[in-house]
């Protein structure tokens, strides 16, 4: 499929035509994300101490939800068809790998979503080409992966909405604080690193950010959205 | 290994959790495409998704939400 063919895919199912012939387009254009990631995917397996899942190419609704949300946006310029995910214990961690990347893909785009998160959503993501296609690398502390997973069950619950700034407020307001909490916690634990003098008093401050990370983490996992979204 | 996951999202249920090796990625593609045609005309609450991993453990991880 050429481009003009691609982005007339992405145009006919942005008005909802997703057809049986629509899909099957749909799936030969995410079929072809296959090299440039797996390559991306072998280059990241030397950095990266937690495990790379691979998601080889966004599902069908996903596609769909950002062509609406976005109504210029063609389908060629999709930059997370295909993504990775590395999940890291610390923010300190996560700031070296970051660094690890930037060295090894040094004209990856970078989108640091921990000084300006979206809508709450903290996370470092890179952008980077192989073979002239896009892939997504995310990298997210454990806490912000834990966020993310809660935010994700309440836009299931509620709407997806909520993930862009809608829905309800309530909901809203508990993401944004347990948002806030999380950067400050992190951002206490990297100036800790910093400064190795406090790390090597006899009073350890990692155990205090560790037993706070702890209950941010069960308070995360604790909240469970009830109400499934009725049609 | 590969994963193929059938997720509806409004009741937040796992349908279909399948796994793969890798010398059957074709059929893995194949099989999604099939579910993308049964469930995902014109339905968008149902995440018809391949995830890749080295074991499912890991998976579990970064994608906890399928796993209920």
């Amino acid at each position: 499929m050429n481009n003009s063919e691609i982005n007339r895919l992405g145009a006919q199912l942005r008005i909802g035509l997703v057809t049986p012939d629509n899909l099957m387009a749909l799936d030969e254009f995410r079929r072809s994300f296959r090299p440039a990631i797996q390559e991306i995917a072998e280059r990241l397996m030397w950095l990266a101490d937690g495990a790379i899942v691979q998601r080889p190419s966004k599902s069908t609704p996903s596609i769909i939800a950002k062509l609406l949300r976005q109504p210029t946006l063609k389908l060629t310029q999709i930059q997370d068809v295909a993504g990775l995910r590395i999940l890291v214990e610390s923010s300190f961690g996560q700031r070296n790998l970051v660094n690890a990347i930037k060295l090894k893909f040094p004209n990856a785009k970078l989108i640091d979503r921990i000084q300006q998160p979206s809508f709450g959503y903290r996370a470092v993501h890179f952008v980077v080409h192989s073979q002239g296609k896009p892939v997504e690398i995310q990298i997210r502390t454990i806490l912000q992966h834990s966020w993310a997973h809660l935010s994700e069950r309440i836009a299931d619950a509620y709407g997806h909405e909520i993930k862009y700034g809608g829905g309800d407020a309530p909901f809203q307001n508990l993401l944004l604080s347990l948002s806030a909490q999380i950067f400050e916690l992190e951002q206490a634990e990297i100036k800790l690193y910093a400064d190795e003098s406090q790390l090597s008093s006899e009073h350890d401050p990692l155990v205090g950010i560790e037993a706070q990370r702890d209950a941010l983490l069960l308070q995360m996992d604790a909240i469970q959205p009830a109400m499934p979204v009725q049609s | 290994m590969i994963f193929l996951i059938h997720y509806d999202r409004r009741n937040a249920r796992t349908l279909t959790f399948k796994d793969y090796a890798e010398t059957e990625r074709a059929q893995a593609l194949s099989d999604r495409l099939d579910l993308e045609i049964r469930f995902n005309t014109g339905e968008a609450s149902q995440e018809i998704i391949l995830l890749e991993a080295p074991r499912r453990e890991d998976l579990q991880k970064t994608h906890a939400k399928y796993f209920n």
